[in-house]
């Protein structure tokens, strides 16, 4: 300060100010001008003066007053013991260190609470007292007692530890990386202890985190954010008047969700990004406490090893990079957003960062990969909501890079280079993380909203190129984000969601998008590649839409080009790869049965062989490419189905069978790919008929509940996915049918139940859709199979009546309906024949004889002839119900014996067929 | 805000108050025996008023000097009607004793911040808890500064006492003192401009 003022000089000052004050600053100056040319020191004063203005408050700090306040408590007693001194204050609470009144040499801090009443916060202490006091770990600080001042005030008895907070004590000179991550480690292991005791922390921070001299950690207040917590309304208002800006906590504390182990995880988490970094990952300096939660909720953290400041004490940074920013992994799969997505246990954290230290690699990065595997789980709503967020994840890192990108642009040339890395990262990240999420159950919306949002953040990369607007790469990228899209939409060897005119758009868009960049000089062999792999797409769209012959061109279209790419570079796996896909595929759709004109199994057949030899190859030389096993699996289901195809059924289960072993193989290695579990149904499934045709019908029982129990988990897992539904549909009918024909009811019975729920359910939401009708009655059919087997005729015939009811409404549109149809009426008659009702049952068969009949006309189908049959011999038994019709009995005997001769001569019987027969035969002696 | 009574200091009304008003005449008078026994009544009753407001939940205001001082006046004489006399003695001594008090932390708590490098004893300190509380003002600077302003104009400087530490607002200092509101304020704008050169130094 200036010059001391006498009385006399502090009036005249006044004067002048009474003047200057009301004047404004240009004014102020004018006047001041004429004052100094008088008196320049009393000028210069009231320039002072002027200038303070504002600088004065109008009272002292509330807080300053609180403290003042309960400083003024020292020499106290409370309780047994007397304050000495106050070490500390926080928000909610002021500490003193205290000695035991009749002991000099007991130290301990007492620490008054200010935010609770007395009565309660001690009743509810007694009830917590049993945890609290259990607390015995040497850095934890214990928890000794508690009560209430005179005042009434309530106060805990804790361990007195000195010692400086966790960040500051981390920045000090000559701390190393190792020192801070190994007290740290401490401190997870003291977290974890008092969670194995059922106590979260709640409030960590640096000042709840002591290290004393001799660097070991003193964790405080464990426990007491519990207690706090019944009686405060809320815990974020708590200073005088000031709301408590929380920095460390968890973004579900901030928004009212549950708090768990989680939850401390993520302070530790931030507190070690602080004293590593020397900034908060969420706060940027000069940032609002709204500024901050927003930061929090939403924002990505940067990269501890690329976050710290650079004029750190400590610059750990370096010691963070040569880490292989394993330690980088770690502190953020800490503080995820999603309490999911972090450790579970501070003793997980504690693990990884012991390995991380050691450079063994961390969990960190699976755990991200597992949180992202077992959240995608749909329940729609979820997935949508998982879908922002990780559409967030995904485009807020590529954001970061892109800023970080563009802080860094300098020149023109290193902008360029900037720009390129980060699309390679955009790319990586958006796809390496695409197709890490596709194989996931329930990951359809995700993909969608994540191939979405990726392609609108291209398409404005795209806009802001400018010059690199004929950027060929770019080009192939965008083609490859549209044909994702357009499989998203509608192809049916991946999940879909039927949106094929959507579809065929982006194919196009996709094709356009590779012509151009073929012009623009793109790289010849990407471009070829990603045509190829279009072709396929296209053929694939084609044949779900029915358009035959555009699919069976673009098949072979596609078989042609990865035949050339694959001459044209023999080292390139992934063609020889895609070549044998493509040829499978095309082989799909040659030996498929029904379409006329374009069915070709001899051509299937070898175009099957020539995909099995690719795949040989590829095993024998490279064993370890990815996705090879699975593949030859493939070549195993098909030789199965050919094999199939030509009767020859032993041989056809033999390689389902082989097939089955590499499905088991491969779903065991990859227990988290829908993909590959659904491959395994799949195969499952394939083999129960199979089974039973070559007579393992216990075999065939054993895959059909094999295979349904299969599809009930993956449909726990995945509730909302209506392909899985359906899956689950079909298998619950494969094991109630096999079930019930093993004559084990009991264990149909659930089955059978399910099979009708599932169906139920899914003809309630389309209630006009054919199949779903179908799906019903059968479920019908196999409830009434059911109570047969039970003898519960008159169950049993009600329910095919309901089975044949629905079936005729569609028998129409295809023979197999017609069929079924007739079936139901077959099974009716049977329930019939067992209540002993002759006429009925009689009436029900020949009108069941009559449909087979023209069906077998038209469609001399192996499995109607079979159907017809049974009819037969059933017509026969019903006959023989009323002795009179002993003739019509023979007739229908005879009927059926002709039929399965005049099969004999055509092929081999079966062992089941020739069973039969002897039946028929042995019924048709009896009547004689 | 001039008082807040709430139903805790009315049950306490009705009690013998413990400071009369002879006494306060006494203390006037300079009578050293009552002195010595009203002084610590009263700062006693001021820091055991302070704690109980602590205790409170609704913290927000009721730790505001004014609230305080007049709380303390009540417990102690009991008198809600104007002997102006009296309770301007005893805000003044009220005030006086905040500002005591509030130095005197202020000092313990500069004493206690030793250099970098030192250990410093925080246990749950407010320092790293992510709290963005208000600057502090240097309470010291302005203690000193308010003594060398009473140099000047005694006036001037009791004003501030009544209103910084004391909570008053400029009606009730106008009626204390038996000055007119204009000079209160004009009293008071010029003290904070001292004061303020004083912080800026």
């Amino acid at each position: 300060m200036s010059s001391p003022v006498s009385t006399a000089q502090w009036q005249a000052l006044q004067m002048h100010l009474d003047a200057l004050l009301p004047l404004d600053q240009t004014a102020r100056q004018a006047q001041l001008e004429v004052i100094a040319s008088e008196d320049p020191t009393a000028a210069m004063t009231l320039r002072e003066l002027l200038a303070a203005e504002h600088r004065m408050p109008d009272a002292p700090n509330a807080a300053s007053v609180a403290r003042a306040f309960a400083t003024a408590a020292a020499g106290q007693a409370v309780g047994a013991f007397v304050m000495d001194d106050l070490v500390g204050e926080g928000g909610s609470s002021v500490v003193f260190r205290a000695h035991r009144a009749a002991d000099f040499s007991q130290t301990v801090a007492i620490k008054v609470l200010r935010t609770v009443s007395g009565e309660h916060f001690f009743a509810r202490f007694l009830r917590e007292r049993d945890i609290l006091a259990g607390l015995n770990h040497p850095n934890i600080a214990r928890l000794y007692d508690a009560g209430t001042t005179d005042d009434g005030q309530p106060y805990l008895v804790l361990e007195y530890a000195e010692g400086i907070d966790f960040v500051a004590w981390a920045r000090q000179m000559g701390r190393t990386l190792g020192d801070v991550v190994a007290a740290m480690i401490k401190v997870c292991d003291a977290v974890d202890y008092a969670h194995r005791r059922l106590l979260v922390h709640r409030d960590l921070k640096p000042a709840n985190i002591m290290i004393d001299a001799t660097a070991e950690p003193k964790l405080l207040d464990f426990g007491v954010a519990k207690l706090l917590d019944a009686d405060s309304a809320t815990d974020l208002t708590r200073d005088v008047g000031t709301p408590l800006t929380p920095a460390y906590a968890a973004p579900e504390q901030l928004q009212g969700g549950a708090v768990t182990t989680a939850t401390d995880v993520y302070a530790l988490g931030i507190v070690l990004y602080e004293a590593l970094c020397g900034r908060h990952p969420f706060r940027q300096s000069g940032d609002s406490a709204a500024q901050m939660l927003h930061s929090i909720t939403t924002a990505e953290p940067v990269r501890p090893s690329t976050a710290g400041a650079v004029q750190a004490v400590n610059d750990f940074s370096a010691a963070l990079l040569k880490q292989r920013s394993d330690l980088d992994d770690v502190i953020l799969c800490a503080i995820e957003r999603q309490p999911e997505a972090r450790y579970a246990t501070a003793s997980a954290l504690a693990d990884d960062l012991r390995a991380a230290l050691v450079g063994q690699p961390v969990k960190a990065r699976q755990r991200t990969w597992r949180y992202l595997a077992g959240r995608f789980v749909a329940r729609h709503r979820l997935a949508v909501a998982m879908a922002a967020v990780a559409s967030t994840i995904v485009i807020g890192a590529v954001a970061a890079a892109l800023w970080q990108g563009r802080v860094a642009e300098q020149q023109r040339a290193l902008a360029e280079r900037r720009f390129g890395d980060v699309r390679q990262l955009a790319n990586r990240l958006l796809f390496s993380y695409y197709d890490g999420i596709k194989p996931l159950p329930g990951s359809l919306p995700v993909q969608r909203q994540l191939v979405q949002d990726g392609l609108q953040y291209l398409s404005s990369l795209r806009q802001g190129l400018g010059d690199n607007a004929r950027d060929a790469q770019l080009m192939i990228e965008l083609a490859d984000a549209y044909s994702r899209i357009g499989d998203i939409q509608g192809n049916f060897t991946e999940a879909n969601v039927g949106d094929f005119d959507g579809a065929a758009k982006s194919y196009a868009v996709a094709r356009e998008l590779l012509d151009v960049a073929a012009n623009a000089g793109g790289s010849q062999g990407a471009v070829n590649e990603a045509r190829a792999s279009l072709l396929l797409k296209e053929a694939h769209l084609a044949y779900q839409r029915t358009e035959l012959a555009s699919a069976r061109n673009h098949y072979e279209a596609a078989v042609a080009a990865w035949r050339n790419i694959a001459m044209a570079h023999p080292e390139r796996t992934e063609a020889r790869a895609n070549l044998a896909n493509a040829l499978d595929a095309y082989g799909d759709f040659l030996g498929r049965d029904g379409a006329k004109g374009l069915s070709d199994p001899a051509a299937a057949v070898a175009y099957y062989a020539e995909a099995r030899t690719l795949r040989q190859v590829i095993v024998s030389s490279t064993p370890n490419y990815p996705g090879i096993q699975s593949a030859l699996y493939e070549s195993d289901l098909r030789d199965g189905e050919s094999a199939w195809a030509l009767g020859r059924k032993s041989e056809a289960v033999a390689l389902f069978e082989a097939a089955l072993k590499s499905a088991r193989r491969v779903a065991a290695l990859e227990p988290n790919n829908s993909y590959r579990q659904r491959e395994l149904g799949v195969v499952l499934t394939r083999l129960v008929p199979a089974y039973e045709a070559v007579d393992r019908i216990d075999a065939s029982v054993a895959a059909a509940v094999d295979a349904a129990q299969l599809m009930q988990r993956m449909l726990a897992a995945d509730p909302g996915n209506e392909a899985m539904r359906s899956g689950v549909t079909a298998t619950a009918g494969w094991a109630a049918r096999q079930l019930i024909k093993a004559g084990r009811f009991d264990e149909a019975e659930p089955y059978v139940l399910v099979e009708m729920k599932m169906a139920r359910e899914r003809l309630a939401s389309v209630p006009n859709d054919v199949d779903a009708q179908a799906t019903v009655a059968l479920a019908h059919r196999r409830a009434g199979n059911l109570a047969f087997g039970r003898q519960q005729f008159d169950r049993a015939v009600a329910e095919h009546e309901q089975a044949r009811a629905l079936q005729m409404k569609f028998r129409d549109t295809a023979p197999e309906n017609a069929a079924a149809a007739a079936l139901s009426l077959m099974y009716a008659g049977r329930a019939h024949v067992g209540a002993g009702r002759g006429q009925e049952a009689r009436r029900a068969l020949n009108a069941t004889v009559a449909e087979m009949r023209a069906l077998v006309t038209t469609h001399p189908n192996a499995r109607f002839y079979d159907g017809l049959i049974e009819a037969l011999e059933l017509l026969g038994d019903a006959s023989l119900l009323s002795k009179v019709d002993a003739a019509k009995a023979r007739g229908a005997y005879r009927g059926a014996l002709e039929i399965i001769d005049a099969a004999a001569a055509q092929r081999t019987l079966a062992a089941s067929e020739v069973r039969r027969r002897v039946e028929i035969a042995g019924k048709l002696r009896g009547v004689q | 805000m001039l008082l807040t009574i709430d139903l805790e200091i009315k049950a306490s009304v009705s009690e013998q108050f413990t400071v009369a008003p002879e006494d306060i005449k006494a203390c006037q008078r300079g009578d050293r025996a009552t002195l010595d026994r009203v002084y610590p009544l009263v700062y006693d009753e001021l820091r055991r008023v302070a704690r109980r407001c602590l205790a409170r939940e609704d913290t927000g205001h009721t730790l505001q000097p004014t609230a305080l001082v007049n709380e303390v006046y009540l417990r102690l004489c009991g008198q809600r009607e104007v002997d102006w006399g009296n309770r301007a003695y005893i805000f003044s001594l009220a005030a006086t004793m905040m500002r005591r008090i509030l130095v005197n932390h202020a000092r313990d708590a500069k004493a206690q911040k030793r250099g970098a490098g030192a250990t410093v004893l925080t246990l749950s300190a407010a320092n790293h808890d992510g709290m963005i509380a208000p600057a502090e003002v240097d309470l010291l600077a302005i203690h000193d500064a308010l003594d060398a302003l009473a140099a000047l104009d005694a006036r001037q400087a009791q004003v501030v006492e009544l209103k910084f530490f004391g909570g008053l607002d400029v009606d009730a200092i106008a009626a204390l003192l038996g000055v007119s509101n204009a000079t209160v304020r004009r009293d008071w704008t010029m003290a904070k401009l001292w004061l303020g050169r004083a912080l800026g130094a």
